[in-house]
């Protein structure tokens, strides 16, 4: 594992350092790429430029809909449905790609450029042996030998990728892989033909933090080994700047700013690389922590500051909370135990914020939904303002709700389709039957402004809204009945990277005027810098770690919390490259 | 402040580029679109549906089928039982476009009242079947667990009934035999598909993120159901209920074409096809009438269910 911050790779003696090669392996000039679709055609990439070099590592960084994988995809020819090239020109290795035929570009797939999908789920046919996948990426790249050499081959290139007892491996099938050996599998499909270009779409963006960046840190020895170049396309700048010499920040079609990474990051020109690289929350945890290293007490980093007085008193204690669901087995009556939730505790002060941090499968859904009273703990309890929640009967149970909402992460998810917004943020008002109808639609205009949406916009269907104003609207029925505690359930997680940082300062905001506290439920350790004012680390339904979020960034007691910490990108850039 | 690390000076084609700032601007990126109309899921379908020419020629089909079965008076002057045996089998003749039958009956009128019977049937067979089905349904995947097991498997059994051989077996004992009787009977038989496709959609609907806060705001089960629930899950059942008209059309005509079905004193299509079976040796035409009515009712209704569903199919959808 290298410790050093790639692009200083420049010292001599850094292995797959090929010499200089001054041809560029990948120009692409002046590219544009559309779609067709009803409304007719659709510019999905306009002007775009990218060269990069024998061996070196460029990253296309943008947001959802920027046009970054489309750019990426034009090179291998692989434009879903519609699309396709209309002008400028891809010139890979001294030819011209665009208008080749079909024949031309299958040849050059795989054996000139590889490809690491995004989804290691859905990318591995699922009836087919992992080593028979890699054999067929083998063959259709023109592999010269017998079926024992081929074996070994496949052997060989899962070891490289990462997977010990690789033999036994090749023989098993997908489902019995976890999603970082698939992904593992599919950059040994990438590898096999010994590709000169890797184009690496969002690799890592489908697994766990921890995973991520072991498959990341692999992905760059070994390509550097074999002096492939990499083309990354990634929605973190963090990541980007710390895997990538080169970056290319593209926005709504359009390549808004390209030049060396610790250059883009240091010094950005383009007002929306600015807002990017103030926003990305690897680099702004990356910012306040180095801040506190260097003991500033950096407030207008952090979007939100308690007020230490209103500390005082806890509103949500939950004390040994553990819910074990019965997984249902073949036979009636032959169920297995699974405890989800083990014996977990904390408290969430009144007007702080409280981070369970967590990757998929660690309990912090379940013991939210304690929390929320949607399910009932196995044992142990929660405590609400002092009052055992289990003890409330019915009509305290209808009052209780009324104090404590959640937000969910899904924004297309959690609003009723068919409701207009006004309806879906008065739905809890009528239910609780607050004021008059005047006095409700009053209570709703007021709520889009706290939650800085146009009053317009009431009148509106969810699916006309984009995914950070559905989040507001969300936000806003939570906070329609002026609740105590809301639980955001990894309410940022789906947005872009800017989105995101709207939402975390809306919700900092509305702490602030509002003395609300939040249980805050993320994967996402960079976003708790940001947010939390102390930290439950949780794994396999138990609690690891579980103190201040200074305390936790500064030093870590758990091995596991040292992981999720070096997971977040950016991790390795140092102070003077942030200032943003 | 970067020290003395050594930065690779940029390649050619690599220099720090940037672009001219957008002529729209980054601040339009997240504003709300309220130049148009609102646009809801059943308003947006409602536009697609408009834009297809087959919805306009169902819906022509269906509406001058449902008027000539509300008002028959208004098509013809003739009744259907004005019969006149010396007329048996004559061809078409002014005043009677369509000829006569072997009872002497004019073609045309009975063709025009036998829709009523046809349509009827349909219509309360289809609604008894949505209300039946739905329920079902519904309580079985929203409540899920011994509801579920139970009511699937009576689900289950009424399914493996065949519709028109169990509609067969109970009308052929029944001695009440109305447009409602047949309804029912085909309604008893006939729900089974709408509870599945009923089940299926809600168990999907519940495991939204809006039914999750619409609990935790205290709202009670049936309320979020009612509400949020079947609400959501009412697009595929309008699509199949739209079919399944035809369908239950067609089931009425073979029951009276076996003559199980309305009473021969009932004018309806399956009546009049079985009677002009009769004499499909002498006068093949007579047939041809009330079948073609027939044929033409169902392809109006099936049609219908065709763009139906390409309007509120979301995944059929084109944005």
């Amino acid at each position: 594992m290298t410790t050093q911050f790639p692009v200083t790779s420049g010292s001599p003696s850094a292995p797959g350092e090929t010499r200089r090669v001054d041809e560029p392996l990948l120009e692409i000039r002046d590219l544009a790429v559309s779609f067709t679709t009803v409304a007719g055609e659709v510019q999905a990439v306009r002007g775009a430029d990218l060269t990069v070099y024998p061996g070196q590592s460029v990253a296309i960084v943008g947001e959802s809909g920027s046009g970054k994988s489309t750019l990426a995809h034009s090179v291998i020819d692989l434009l879903p449905g519609t699309g396709k090239v209309t002008g400028g020109s891809i010139v890979f290795d001294g030819r011209e790609l665009v208008g080749l035929d079909r024949r031309e570009i299958e040849a050059m797939r795989g054996r000139d450029i590889g490809l690491v999908p995004q989804d290691p789920m859905s990318n591995l046919n699922p009836v087919w042996r992992i080593g028979t996948q890699i054999e067929e990426a083998l063959k259709a790249n023109g592999f010269q030998g017998g079926k024992a050499e081929r074996k070994e081959r496949v052997a060989g290139l899962l070891a490289e990728a990462g997977l010990p007892d690789a033999q036994r491996r090749a023989r098993q099938y997908p489902h019995e892989f976890s999603g970082g050996m698939r992904q593992r599998s599919l950059i040994a499909i990438g590898l096999a033909a010994r590709p000169k270009l890797l184009i690496a779409d969002e690799p890592t963006s489908a697994l766990d933090v921890t995973v991520q960046r072991q498959i990341l840190d692999h992905l760059e020895v070994l390509t550097r080994e074999l002096g492939t170049a990499v083309l990354f396309i990634t929605h973190d700048l963090g990541l980007a700047a710390e895997r990538a010499e080169h970056l290319v920040v593209m926005f709504k079609g359009r390549v808004v700013e390209s030049g060396p990474a610790r250059q883009i990051l240091a010094d950005p020109k383009h007002p929306y690389t600015q807002r990017l690289v103030s926003s990305a929350p690897s680099l702004a945890s990356r910012r306040i922590q180095v801040a506190h290293e260097q003991g500033e007490e950096s407030k207008e980093l952090l979007a939100h500051h308690a007020d230490g007085v209103a500390r005082s008193t806890d509103v949500v204690v939950a004390r040994n909370l553990t819910k074990v669901f019965q997984i249902r087995g073949a036979r009636p009556g032959a169920s297995t135990d699974f405890t989800a939730v083990d014996d977990v505790s904390f408290t969430l002060g009144r007007g702080s914020t409280l981070a369970l941090v967590g990757e998929s499968g660690s309990g912090k859904s379940t013991a939210a939904n304690m929390v929320l009273g949607l399910l009932e703990p196995t044992s142990g309890s929660v405590e609400f303002d002092g009052v055992d929640v289990a003890s409330l009967d019915a009509k305290e149970l209808f009052a209780f709700r009324r104090r404590i909402q959640p937000v969910f992460q899904n924004p297309y998810g959690s609003l009723d389709p068919l409701f207009s917004i006004y309806r879906s943020i008065e739905e809890p008002l009528r239910l609780h039957k607050v004021g008059g109808k005047k006095q409700r639609e009053a209570r709703v205009r007021e709520l889009l402004d706290m939650v800085a949406l146009p009053q317009s916009a009431m009148r509106r269907f969810p699916n006309e809204l984009s995914g950070g104003q559905r989040q507001r609207i969300a936000i806003a029925r939570a906070l329609a009945l002026k609740p105590e505690v809301i639980v955001l359930d990894e309410a940022v997680s789906a947005l872009d990277v800017l989105v995101q940082a709207q939402i975390l300062e809306l919700l900092g905001d509305l702490q602030d005027e509002l003395g609300l506290s939040y249980l805050f439920i993320t994967h996402d350790l960079a976003v708790v810098r940001q947010i939390a004012d102390s930290v439950v680390v949780m794994q396999n339904g138990k609690v690891v770690e579980h103190a201040a979020t200074d305390e936790v960034f500064d030093n870590p007691r758990e091995q596991y919390t040292r992981d999720l910490l070096a997971a977040i990108p950016g991790a390795r850039l140092e102070g003077a490259e942030l200032a943003g | 402040m970067p020290e003395n690390r050594y930065v690779p000076a940029p390649r050619p084609g690599q220099e720090h580029f940037t672009a001219p700032v957008d002529e729209g601007g980054l601040g339009a990126v997240d504003a709300v679109d309220t130049s148009d109309a609102p646009s809801s899921f059943w308003r947006e379908s409602w536009r697609e549906m408009r834009r297809r020419p087959m919805f306009w020629a169902a819906a022509t089909i269906i509406l001058v089928v449902v008027t000539v079965a509300a008002f028959p008076g208004l098509f013809t002057s003739l009744g259907p039982r004005q019969c006149d045996l010396a007329m048996s089998l004559q061809g078409p003749q002014p005043g009677h476009p369509f000829g006569f039958d072997f009872q002497g009956c004019d073609i045309y009128s009975r063709t025009m009242y036998g829709a009523r019977a046809s349509v009827l049937v349909g219509v309360l067979a289809t609604t008894m079947v949505i209300v039946l089905g739905t329920s079902i349904g519904a309580v079985a995947g929203y409540y899920g667990g011994w509801f579920d097991t139970i009511l699937s498997r009576i689900t289950d059994i009424f399914f493996a009934v065949p519709l028109v051989l169990a509609a067969i077996v109970v009308m052929s004992v029944s001695t009440n035999r109305t447009s409602f009787t047949v309804a029912l009977v085909l309604a008893l038989f006939g729900w089974t598909s709408i509870a599945r496709i009923t089940r299926g959609t809600v168990m999907s609907v519940k495991n939204n993120e809006f039914v999750t806060a619409a609990k935790s705001l205290g709202m009670g089960r049936g309320a979020i159901l009612l509400r949020h629930v079947l609400p959501n899950a009412a697009a595929p059942i309008i699509v199949y209920a739209t079919v399944a008209l035809g369908t239950f059309i067609v089931a009425e005509a073979t029951l009276s074409f076996l003559g199980i079905g309305l009473p021969p004193s009932v004018v309806s299509w399956g009546g009049d096809i079985s009677k002009a079976q009769n004499s499909i040796r002498v006068a093949p035409e007579i047939l041809f009438y009330p079948a073609g009515g027939l044929a033409l009712t169902v392809l109006g209704f099936i049609m219908m269910g065709d763009v139906v569903r390409d309007a509120l199919d979301p995944k059929a959808r084109k944005r």
